[in-house]
C-alpha cells in the first residue's frame, strides 16, 4: 500500500493544477500517464531499496556476525536479497497493470526494444544502487531507517514527481549521478511518448554508465565497511 | 487480608499452544507447563522451585507477578488473585529475572531505578535514599551515572535486583537470578538474598534455579518441578534423609582383602561396599579405595572399629552425603 | 497524582532516551518528507505551471496554493507522533524487552501512553515551528490568522490522533509489526487528508475515504482560522465530527490497551517480538 499510497500523493498533488500534456525533456504525454509511468520506476526503487535490505535485518535479527564469520562473498549476498526485493516487485506490477486498465491510459509504444531496454536497465541500476544503500548502511544500526530517509530525496531530483527540466539547476546536477532520473525518463518515453532506442541512446549509455560505476562502488565499499565493521566492533549491536 | 501463606497456588494450570503456520495443516500442539500445581509459601520464607529447563519454574514466576493468565486454577500473593487482584498483586511484589532484559539501557543505572519508582508510586521523599541504598547494596554506587548499554552481565544483575526491590515488595520472584553469572557474583547474590532479603528485612522470597546447589545452600524449604508437576516439597534436610538417599563414605586405605570387605558389608546399616583400583600414584605406598553406602553417619564410629579390629590403615576419610541433585535424579529417574 | 507522576516521568525518560542516542536518520525521516513535498509544490506551481492554478482550488482552500501546501505539511507531522511514536510505544518497549518489567507495575496504562505520547508530541511541535519558519521562507502568507480557532483547531486533533495512535498501538502489538502499519497508515492519511489538494478536489471515491481521517477536518479548521473574519462557529461541523472522532478513536485505544494486555498475558507473548 505504501507506494500506491504514495504514487497517490504525487498524482493528487497535480490536481488544482490546470491538466495540460506535460514536455517531459523534450517528450510529450498527458499527466496521467506521465504519474503511472513515474509510479511504475518508483515501486521498482521502493522495493529495491527497502526489501532488499538484507543486512539491515541480518542486523535486526543478531545474525550478522554469524554471516560476516562465513566466507560466502559479500556482494553474492547483496545480490541475493536484492534479487528477494525484484520478485516482490513483479507482483506489484501485476496489480498496478490491472489498475491502469480500469483508467483511461493509452500507451503508445514505437518500439519494444526501447520498453524492455529501458525497464531492464532500471532494474539492473536500481538493484546496485540498493546494494550501494546496503553497504552504506550496514555499519549503522539505523539502516532501514536511513534508506526510508534517502528514498525521498532521490525520488525528488530523479524526475519521478516533476519534469526534471523545471527544477533548479543544483537539482538538475545532482539528478545527473542518480541512475532513476535516466531510467524514469527512458521508461515513461518508450512507453508514452513513442521513443525508439536511438532517440533514447545517450539515456541508455549514461544509464549503462553509472550502472557500471555505482557496481565497483559497491565492490569497493564493501571491503572497506567489512574491515570497518571488524576494527569497531559492532557486528552485534542491533 | 488476614492469611498466613504469602504464596498459595491451588491447582494452577497452564497450557501452551505451539503457534500454528498459516499454511499448514497440522494441528497446533498443546503443552501441559503446569499441570495443577498445588504449592504454599510462608511469609517470611526463602522457598526454591527447582527443576530442569522446561520443568516450568518460569512459568510458575510470570502467573505469580501477573505477567502470564493461567489457564485455570487460583494463585495468590498475601491473599491477593493475581488474576482479579492484579493491580493489588503488583504493588506488592516484583520479580527479578536473569539475562539482560527489562532495563532501559540508554538510562544510567540511576536514571533506570528513578524511573521505575516513578511507575510504582513510591513516596517521592523516599525515592533518592532508596535508589542511593540499593545501589550501595548491589555495588553500583560508583556507576551510576553510566548508561546500562555500558554494563556487563553482571553489573546488568545486579542492577535488575535493585530494580527488583524499588518498590519494597513483600515478595519477591527471583527466577534463576544468577544465570550466567561468574563464581564471586553469584555467591554474593546468594548471600544477599538469603542474609539481607530474608533475614534482616523480613522478605518472603521465591526463588527458582536448576542449580540445585543453590537451592541447597540458601533455601528453607523446596519444591520439585519436573515435567509441570510438583513431585514433593520439604526441606532439603528432611529430603536428604529419604530412604532412596545414601550416604557415602570413601576410605583411602593401605591395603584390604575380600574378607575383610565382606565383613565390613556384613555391618548392619552398611548398604554396599565397592572398591576402586589400587592408586599407585599416592604418596607413601600404593593405596586402596574403599566406598561404603551407609543409611546415616551414626554408623561410621562401629565401622572405624572395625577397621581398627582388622587393623586396615586408614589414610583418609570422605564423607559424601547426597546433594538435592542426587535425590532429584534419583526422583525423576525413570520418567 | 499517581497518573501525572506516571505521565512525567515516562515523557521525561523517553526523552532523555531519544536524545541521548540522537537519531539523524529519525530527524532526517521526520523532516524530509514535508520538505520535500513543498519543494515539490513549490517547482510545480512556480516553474511547472507558472503560477496558473483551477479557480476550484480558491473555493476550497482558505489560503493560496503555498501557504495550503506548507500548512498542510506542517500539521501533518503530527501525524507521525501519533504513529510512530504513540503507535509504536509498546511495540519497541517489547522490542527492548522493557514490557515485562512495565507490565509487572501497577501503574495506569493510559498514563504511559500520554506519557510516551508527550515526547512525541514535543518533538513534533518542534517540527511544526521549523517547517513554519521554512515555510514563511517560500513565501507562506499567516498575516490573518484567528489564534484562538487555530489553537482550538490543533488541541482538537492532536487529542483525535493521540487516539489514533492509541489504536495503531494495539495494531502493531499484536500484529508484531515494526514499520508496515505505520507507513501504511501515514501514507493513506498523508494522500487523503487534504495534506497537498483540497479535499473537494479529489475524486469521489477520495472523499469517502477523507471523512475517515480526523485530520481532514482539523487541517480545515487550521486553514480556516487564516481566513479573514473566520470564528469557531464557521466550523462547528468539523468541530462536532472531530469531537465524536476523538471519543471513539480514545475509547476504542483504551479498550485495546487493556485487551493487548490480557491477550498477551494469555498467549505468553510479552516477550516474543
Amino acid at each position: 500500500m505504501l507506494p500506491f499510497g504514495l504514487g497517490l500523493t504525487y498524482y493528487f498533488i497535480y490536481l488544482p493544477f490546470p491538466h495540460e500534456i506535460l514536455n517531459v525533456q523534450g517528450f510529450k504525454m498527458p499527466l496521467l500517464d506521465f504519474t503511472v509511468a513515474g509510479q511504475i520506476i518508483y515501486l521498482l526503487f521502493v522495493n529495491m531499496i527497502l526489501i532488499g535490505s538484507y543486512f539491515t535485518e541480518e542486523r535486526f535479527q543478531g545474525t550478522l556476525e554469524t554471516i560476516f564469520l562465513t566466507p560466502c562473498n559479500r556482494f553474492a549476498l547483496l545480490l541475493g536479497g536484492s534479487l528477494a526485493g525484484l520478485i516482490n516487485y513483479f507482483w506489484f506490477i501485476l496489480g498496478l497493470t490491472s489498475v491502469v486498465f480500469f483508467l483511461d491510459i493509452e500507451p503508445k509504444i514505437c518500439s519494444l526494444s526501447a520498453v524492455f531496454l529501458s525497464l531492464g536497465l532500471a532494474v539492473l541500476s536500481t538493484i546496485v544502487m540498493g546494494m550501494l544503500f546496503q553497504v552504506f548502511f550496514v555499519s549503522s544500526r539505523r539502516g532501514n531507517m536511513w534508506a526510508t530517509v534517502f528514498q525521498e530525496p532521490v525520488i525528488f531530483i530523479s524526475g519521478i514527481v516533476f519534469p526534471l527540466q523545471y527544477a533548479p539547476r543544483f537539482i538538475r546536477m545532482l539528478a545527473y549521478g542518480v541512475p532513476l532520473s535516466y531510467s524514469v525518463l527512458a521508461f515513461r518515453a518508450s512507453v508514452f511518448a513513442a521513443a525508439t532506442v536511438s532517440q533514447l541512446s545517450t539515456i541508455f549509455i549514461l544509464l549503462g554508465g553509472l550502472t557500471i560505476s555505482y557496481s565497483i562502488a559497491t565492490v569497493y565499499c564493501m571491503r572497506s565497511v567489512d574491515i570497518k565493521l571488524r576494527r569497531d566492533g559492532t557486528l552485534q549491536l542491533f | 487480608m488476614q492469611c498466613m501463606d504469602a504464596i498459595l497456588c491451588e491447582n494452577l494450570r497452564r497450557v501452551f499452544e505451539t503457534a500454528k503456520s498459516r499454511f499448514s495443516f497440522k494441528k497446533s500442539k498443546k503443552i501441559i507447563a503446569l499441570d495443577d500445581i498445588d504449592f504454599s509459601v510462608k511469609k517470611g520464607e526463602l522457598f526454591g522451585l527447582l527443576g530442569p529447563n522446561g520443568a516450568g519454574k518460569t512459568t510458575t514466576t510470570r502467573i505469580l507477578c501477573t505477567l502470564l493468565l493461567p489457564t485455570s486454577g487460583k494463585a495468590s500473593i498475601l491473599g491477593y488473585d493475581v488474576v482479579d487482584n492484579a493491580r493489588d498483586v503488583q504493588k506488592i511484589v516484583n520479580m527479578v529475572a536473569g539475562g539482560e532484559r527489562m532495563l532501559y539501557f540508554r538510562l544510567t543505572a540511576r536514571e533506570n531505578l528513578r524511573y521505575f519508582a516513578e511507575l510504582y508510586n513510591v513516596p517521592k521523599v523516599e525515592v533518592d535514599r532508596r535508589i542511593d541504598d540499593l545501589l550501595e547494596l548491589v555495588g553500583l554506587i560508583e556507576r551510576q551515572h553510566e548508561p546500562v548499554e555500558r554494563f556487563s552481565k553482571g553489573m546488568k544483575q545486579r542492577l535488575q535486583i535493585a530494580r527488583g526491590l524499588i518498590n519494597d515488595p513483600d515478595v519477591i520472584l527471583l527466577d534463576e537470578p544468577t544465570l550466567g553469572l561468574d563464581v564471586h557474583i553469584a555467591r554474593e547474590i546468594r548471600r544477599f538474598i538469603q542474609e539481607d532479603l530474608v533475614e534482616q528485612r523480613k522478605k518472603t522470597v521465591l526463588l527458582t534455579t536448576h542449580y540445585l546447589y543453590e537451592a541447597e545452600e540458601i533455601c528453607h524449604r523446596v519444591a520439585f518441578l519436573h515435567k509441570g508437576k510438583i513431585i514433593t516439597t520439604n526441606t532439603p534436610q528432611n529430603l536428604k534423609k529419604q530412604p532412596r538417599c545414601e550416604i557415602s563414605i570413601e576410605f583411602l586405605v593401605s591395603s584390604i582383602s575380600t574378607d575383610m570387605l565382606s565383613s565390613l558389608d556384613s555391618l548392619q546399616g552398611v548398604k554396599s561396599v565397592s572398591t576402586t583400583e589400587r592408586d599407585e600414584t599416592s604418596e607413601e605406598f600404593p593405596a586402596e579405595r574403599v566406598i561404603l553406602s551407609v543409611d546415616e553417619e551414626k554408623i561410621i564410629p562401629q565401622i572405624m572399629s572395625m577397621l581398627t579390629e582388622l587393623r586396615i590403615r586408614v589414610l583418609s576419610m570422605k564423607v559424601r552425603e547426597p546433594s538435592l541433585e542426587d535425590i532429584f535424579v534419583e526422583m525423576t529417574s525413570g520418567d | 497524582m499517581y497518573s501525572i507522576r506516571v505521565i512525567v516521568a515516562t515523557a521525561k525518560y523517553n526523552f532523555i532516551g531519544f536524545w541521548r542516542v540522537f537519531s539523524l536518520s529519525s530527524f532526517a525521516l521526520r523532516f524530509f518528507m514535508p520538505l520535500l513535498s513543498i519543494g515539490t509544490a513549490w517547482i510545480l506551481y512556480y516553474r511547472v505551471f507558472n503560477g496558473q492554478i483551477s479557480s476550484e482550488f480558491g473555493q476550497f482552500a482558505y489560503t493560496d496554493y503555498l501557504t495550503f501546501v506548507i500548512l498542510g505539511n506542517a500539521v501533518f507531522v503530527y501525524i507521525y507522533a501519533s504513529i510512530f511514536t504513540t503507535g509504536r510505544a509498546l511495540f519497541f518497549s517489547r522490542l527492548f524487552g522493557v514490557l515485562d518489567c512495565l507490565f509487572m507495575t501497577p501503574m495506569p496504562r493510559f498514563a504511559y501512553m500520554l506519557g510516551a505520547t508527550a515526547m512525541g508530541m514535543l518533538n513534533a511541535s518542534f517540527d511544526f515551528l521549523v517547517l513554519i519558519g521554512i515555510g514563511s521562507a517560500f513565501g507562506m502568507n499567516l498575516s490573518s490568522i484567528n489564534f484562538v480557532v487555530f489553537f482550538l483547531g490543533l488541541l482538537m486533533t492532536l487529542i483525535a490522533l493521540f487516539g489514533l495512535g492509541l489504536v495503531v498501538n494495539g495494531v502493531t502489538l499484536t500484529l508484531r509489526d515494526r514499520v508496515n502499519t505505520s507507513n501504511f497508515l501515514q501514507t493513506v492519511l498523508y494522500a487523503f487528508s487534504g495534506v497537498v489538494v483540497p479535499v473537494e478536489m479529489m475524486p469521489s471515491w477520495a472523499r469517502i475515504v477523507s471523512m475517515g481521517s480526523p485530520l481532514t477536518y482539523g487541517l480545515r479548521i487550521i486553514r480556516g482560522s487564516l481566513y479573514k473574519g473566520a470564528g469557531i462557529s464557521d466550523f462547528q461541523g468539523e468541530l462536532k465530527v472531530l469531537v465524536v472522532m476523538t471519543i471513539i478513536l480514545v475509547v476504542v485505544g483504551i479498550y485495546f490497551l487493556g485487551a493487548i494486555e490480557r491477550n498477551l498475558k494469555k498467549h505468553a507473548k510479552l516477550a516474543v517480538f
